[in-house]
């Protein structure tokens, strides 16, 4: 039974994620956080949804089928859609964490390296 | 003995005197040659060339000087011109006195007055001007003037009316069909103060006022002209200033410079120059100065003729004086000549007459100059003839041998003292009777070769005859004297050829054989056995010397020292040839082996050709100088370069070799630093930029070749290695992709598990189990990390960047991570540094996976509670940083496996389950490459020192695609 939070009520978060039980593992964690969650599971889906909804932030994969979390940021950058993205991956090199930082992220975090508390904390940092 | 020379140099000398006195070029006239060439011919030379330089001179300095004249003259123009200007530019100005008049007289255009008045006081006023007019600025018409005759006279086509209607116009001189119209004219606006135009105002310019500044001519000599010229259209127009007045309007036809080709070049060109112009008329020197105030420009001009007087007269004087010197140098030559000639005149006479044979008188000339001093010597040398012609007499009146002297009619002329004693005849007996008749002679029977083959006597050959043609010596002869027996004779003639009126005679010597003949029988016959012996090849005999000193002494000597010298040779020879066969054997031998040798080398080198060839690097040797002296075909592939082509030629001409980036690389100075000067191998991996535009990655060995200790030159490998690059970039792709793909379902299993855990609802033993997965989840995601940082490094694509860094500082940071860690086991973390900062340049986050393996080692093997000494040092060799656990520790055979791929000790693995056994590998790689090195110590069951030093300069740079995770 899910209960609400009285800190972020209707704050929408869009999860980004192809893994279908990490994306299962986000969604129950944050909506008993009680946000409101939505997902996508891969570039196209992410974007459109960008565009036709609004968010208060995107927890963002990288390696997703049709286009990468690189493509969906450098997208977004294009189009000039404002939203927090926090990047959550199993990419662990340096070099990938400065390309996505330049396209605009807030964050970046190796999901093997983090706990689920750790990534919940993250997002109440950034809603 | 002759007495030929003697006469032979009388002769000479006759006729070289004869010669040289009576021919055409005799001594006098020579002289007299000498003499002119000498004096006359270099003076000549230098007053030609004097001439010439003065002409060019002259020349040089007038245009020069034309040059400054033009230049002043044009300057005192130029100031009159802008004088005038200013005259008629303020009686014109605007809302004065005259423009107020105007303006009146417009308003009552029958009223004239005021505007004459005006006219006259500025004539008066100005005595450059001398008319002045008011033209209508519509009609074009002349509304006043003070030459009133004008009046109503049409300007509206003039230049200067058109262009004073804007603004004050100066129009030098015009030329028109009508040659009094020409003047020099000031035109400009008159306007009212409201800046309306009345009238256009023009004034004429007397031109005394201008060629006041111009006529003088001085410095232009008596022809010199000034003239100012203008160019309209096609047309020049000149005025003569220097002879105004009157002026005068001359056509280009009138006045050939005018409308010359230097004029006109000068002209369109509005530039100044000199002018120099050959005319029917003569040749005239000139200079044109452009006048840009007044639209034209001024011409000065001289005869060239009166440019050139001074040096014409300089010919002049130079030709005088060339005669004088001829005559003086004749008569200098006679008188010289003749003082010469004289004494040789003399000599010549005296050598006549000493070869005439007749008694002379030597001249006595003092020995003052050269011709005394030959005198003298010819005096002397006379003195010393005749002693030689007593000398010889004395030798002929001596001499053991018979001598005549015979005419061509075979008479007798003269003998001497032995012919006397040898036929026993008397002077009186001898002199005129025949040679032949008086001096007997028959043939010699014992000697004769005709005697032995015939007993019919031989006739006695024709004296006579004979002497004028035969030879004499050929005959074996007898003299038959006046009593007494024949004696044997050899008979030896001579000619002495007439001289003068004197006829040829014969001097006949007569040798007595038989003295001669008795002295070579004992000789041969003592040579003949010595000469037998040495024919059977016997040199070993003595010779003895004959008792008395004859021609025989030197051939018995020439005999044995040539029997000695034989006797020598042969012995010397007889063992030579043994030396000589015995080192022909030996070079025989030298040879096959040689043969054998040159084979195998020649075996060698084709295998080694072969080698070169067939391996899959390029290879290329060069010397100490950078020239290439090999070349392997793999590498002429490779740079696309045959070896014929570069062999030989500087290596660092014909590859350009780039780094990663693109920028060219010294390959120079490469080879010097990194081989030359270490004599060490030198790894890099260099791009060459092909001409087909592909660009080739080569991994790049650079050896010296050593010859013992010696450099002698350089061998580069070059491996292509776009192959390999590919292969380890899809490599570092795939692992890289396959690391995440194996995070991912492990990500999934530990954040299921701490849900769970989360959640909580399990007994003890359900927690410890899901603990434990947790644990090998952990130690899973912490392996695959490991293997891809060890897959990077074993590639070699991991990239270092190393940045200054305040090490103590840094540390200190990290520390209070590790004390963190450390909490779980109560160990206490302490860190020691010094209390400068320490800066050393490092990749941080390369330094930091040395830093944590070391570290996570040290708290993971040591023992609960103990303390972990982190400890930071500086000194001359780097900078070390040592951790000093109290743990477990290991032995020494255990260490030597401890940078070993998934290498644990026993016990390590019973201490601590969460280890993959790459961490220590992992920092092994990570100082081998980064120039950094590690020593440990340990002791079992105490614990371990573990230290890393970096040299002081830090972490070497190195690019490359990938990072660590």
């Amino acid at each position: 039974m899910p209960k609400i939070s009285k800190k972020s009520p209707g704050k929408t978060i869009l999860i980004a994620e192809d893994d279908p039980f990490l994306s299962k593992i986000i969604r129950n964690r944050l909506a008993e956080e009680g946000f409101a969650i939505d997902t996508a599971t891969d570039g196209d889906e992410t974007l459109k949804k960008l565009s036709t909804n609004t968010y208060a932030l995107v927890t963002l994969d990288l390696i997703m089928p049709n286009k990468n979390g690189f493509e969906v940021l450098a997208e977004l950058k294009k189009q000039k859609i404002k939203v927090p993205v926090l990047v959550f991956t199993n990419l662990a090199q340096s070099e990938d964490e400065r390309e996505v930082m330049s396209l605009g992220a807030k964050g970046y975090y190796v999901k093997s390296d983090i706990s689920i508390d750790e990534l919940v904390k993250t997002v109440k940092q950034y809603v | 003995m002759s007495i030929h020379p003697f006469t032979s140099l009388i002769d000479r000398l006759k006729h070289a005197i004869a010669h040289e006195h009576f021919g055409i070029l005799s001594i006098r006239n020579r002289l007299l040659i000498a003499f002119v060439v000498v004096a006359l011919v270099p003076s000549l030379v230098i007053s030609f060339n004097a001439i010439q330089f003065g002409k060019s001179s002259l020349l040089n300095e007038k245009s020069t000087q034309f040059f400054a004249l033009s230049n002043h003259k044009a300057g005192q123009i130029t100031d009159a011109i802008g004088n005038f200007k200013n005259q008629i530019s303020t009686f014109a100005q605007t809302s004065g006195p005259f423009a107020e008049d105007a303006e009146f007289f417009i308003a009552n255009p029958s009223s004239k007055s005021k505007i004459y008045r005006d006219f006259d006081q500025f004539l008066y006023n100005n005595p450059a001007f001398y008319e002045i007019s008011l033209i209508d600025p519509n009609s074009g018409i002349v509304s006043a003037s003070s030459t009133p005759e004008t009046e109503g006279s049409l300007r509206s086509d003039s230049i200067y009316f058109m262009e004073g209607k804007r603004g004050i116009f100066f129009d030098p001189f015009h030329f028109s069909a009508a040659p009094h119209d020409i003047a020099s004219t000031f035109s400009l606006p008159i306007r009212n103060r409201y800046g309306q135009l009345l009238f256009v105002l023009v004034a004429k310019l007397n031109h005394e006022s201008l060629s006041e500044f111009l006529s003088q001519n001085y410095g232009l000599g008596e022809t010199g002209i000034s003239y100012i010229v203008n160019h309209e259209g096609r047309y020049v127009v000149g005025m003569e200033l220097g002879i105004h007045p009157p002026l005068t309007a001359p056509s280009g036809s009138d006045h050939p410079i005018l409308d010359s080709k230097g004029i006109r070049n000068a002209l369109s060109n509005r530039r100044g120059g000199s002018v120099y112009e050959n005319f029917a008329h003569g040749t005239v020197l000139g200079y044109y100065q452009p006048l840009p105030a007044l639209n034209a420009g001024l011409l000065i001009e001289q005869d060239l003729h009166e440019v050139l007087i001074p040096i014409l007269d300089l010919e002049r004087l130079i030709v005088f004086f060339s005669l004088l010197a001829l005559a003086i140098a004749l008569i200098m030559a006679e008188l010289i000549s003749s003082r010469i000639s004289r004494p040789i005149t003399q000599l010549a006479q005296l050598s006549t007459s000493i070869a005439s044979g007749k008694n002379v008188s030597i001249p006595e000339a003092a020995p003052v100059d050269e011709v005394g001093i030959l005198t003298q010597s010819i005096g002397q040398m006379t003195d010393h003839l005749l002693g030689s012609l007593s000398d010889i007499r004395q030798i002929i009146e001596t001499m053991p041998d018979a001598l005549f002297i015979v005419d061509v009619d075979g008479a007798i002329v003269s003998a001497n003292s032995y012919a006397y004693r040898l036929t026993g005849y008397s002077r009186h007996e001898m002199e005129g009777s025949k040679f032949s008749r008086l001096v007997r002679l028959q043939e010699d029977q014992a000697y004769s070769l005709a005697s032995k083959t015939s007993k019919t006597p031989v006739v006695a050959p024709d004296f006579d005859m004979l002497l004028k043609t035969g030879t004499l010596s050929d005959f074996n002869l007898l003299c038959v004297p006046k009593k007494g027996v024949p004696i044997p004779i050899l008979l030896s003639k001579a000619l002495l050829p007439g001289r003068g009126r004197q006829p040829n005679r014969f001097v006949i010597i007569a040798q007595d054989l038989r003295r001669q003949r008795r002295y070579a029988k004992e000789r041969v016959d003592a040579i003949v056995p010595a000469l037998s012996r040495m024919s059977l090849g016997d040199f070993s005999f003595k010779l003895e010397l004959p008792p008395q000193n004859d021609e025989f002494t030197d051939l018995v000597a020439s005999i044995q020292l040539m029997a000695d010298n034989l006797r020598e040779l042969v012995e010397e020879n007889q063992n030579k040839a043994a030396e000589i066969f015995a080192s022909n054997l030996k070079l025989r031998k030298s040879h096959s082996t040689l043969l054998k040798t040159k084979e195998s080398i020649e075996a060698e080198k084709s295998k080694a050709d072969a080698l070169l060839g067939s391996i899959g690097e390029g290879i290329i040797a060069i010397d100490l100088r950078g020239h290439i002296l090999l070349m392997n075909q793999q590498a002429e592939r490779m740079f696309d370069r045959e070896t014929k082509a570069v062999l030989g030629t500087p290596f660092a001409e014909h590859f350009n070799f780039q780094d990663q980036s693109g920028k060219p690389i010294n390959m120079e100075s490469t080879i010097f630093d990194q081989v030359v000067a270490k004599k060490s191998q030198h790894f890099t991996t260099i791009y060459f930029a092909r001409s087909d535009a592909e660009r080739l990655p080569l991994a790049t060995t650079l050896s010296p070749i050593l010859q013992g200790k010696k450099l002698i030159g350089i061998i580069g490998t070059f491996r292509d290695i776009r192959r390999e690059t590919e292969i380890d970039k899809a490599k570092s792709e795939f692992v890289s992709l396959a690391s995440h793909q194996l995070r991912t379902p492990l990500t999934a299993v530990k954040w299921l598990l701490e849900e769970l855990m989360r959640k909580g609802g399990f007994n003890a033993r359900q927690l410890g189990y899901l603990t434990d997965i947790q644990s090998s989840t952990g130690r899973l995601i912490t392996l695959v990390n490991d293997l891809l940082n060890v897959s990077r490094l074993e590639s070699g694509v991991l990239t270092i960047q190393p940045k200054p860094i305040d090490l103590g500082k840094w540390i200190g940071e990290a520390v209070k991570e590790y004390r963190f860690m450390a909490k779980d086991k109560q160990q206490r973390i302490e860190f020691e540094k010094s209390t400068t900062a320490i800066v050393l340049s490092i990749d941080p986050e390369l330094y930091r996976q040395i830093l944590d393996n070391i570290v996570s080692n040290a708290i993971k093997y040591s023992f609960n509670g103990k303390t972990i000494a982190i400890k930071l040092v500086k000194n001359s060799h780097g900078v070390t940083l040592s951790v000093k656990d109290q743990g477990i520790g290991m032995t020494s055979n255990e260490k030597k496996s401890l940078f070993t791929k998934f290498f644990r000790t026993a016990e390590a693995a019973k201490f601590s389950t969460t280890s993959s056994g790459l961490g220590l590998y992992i920092m092994k790689k990570i100082l081998d490459i980064s120039g950094g090195a590690v020593t440990v110590e340990s002791e079992k069951n105490r614990g371990t020192l573990v230290s890393v030093t970096y040299p002081l300069h830090g972490m070497k740079e190195k690019k490359g695609a990938k990072t660590l995770v």
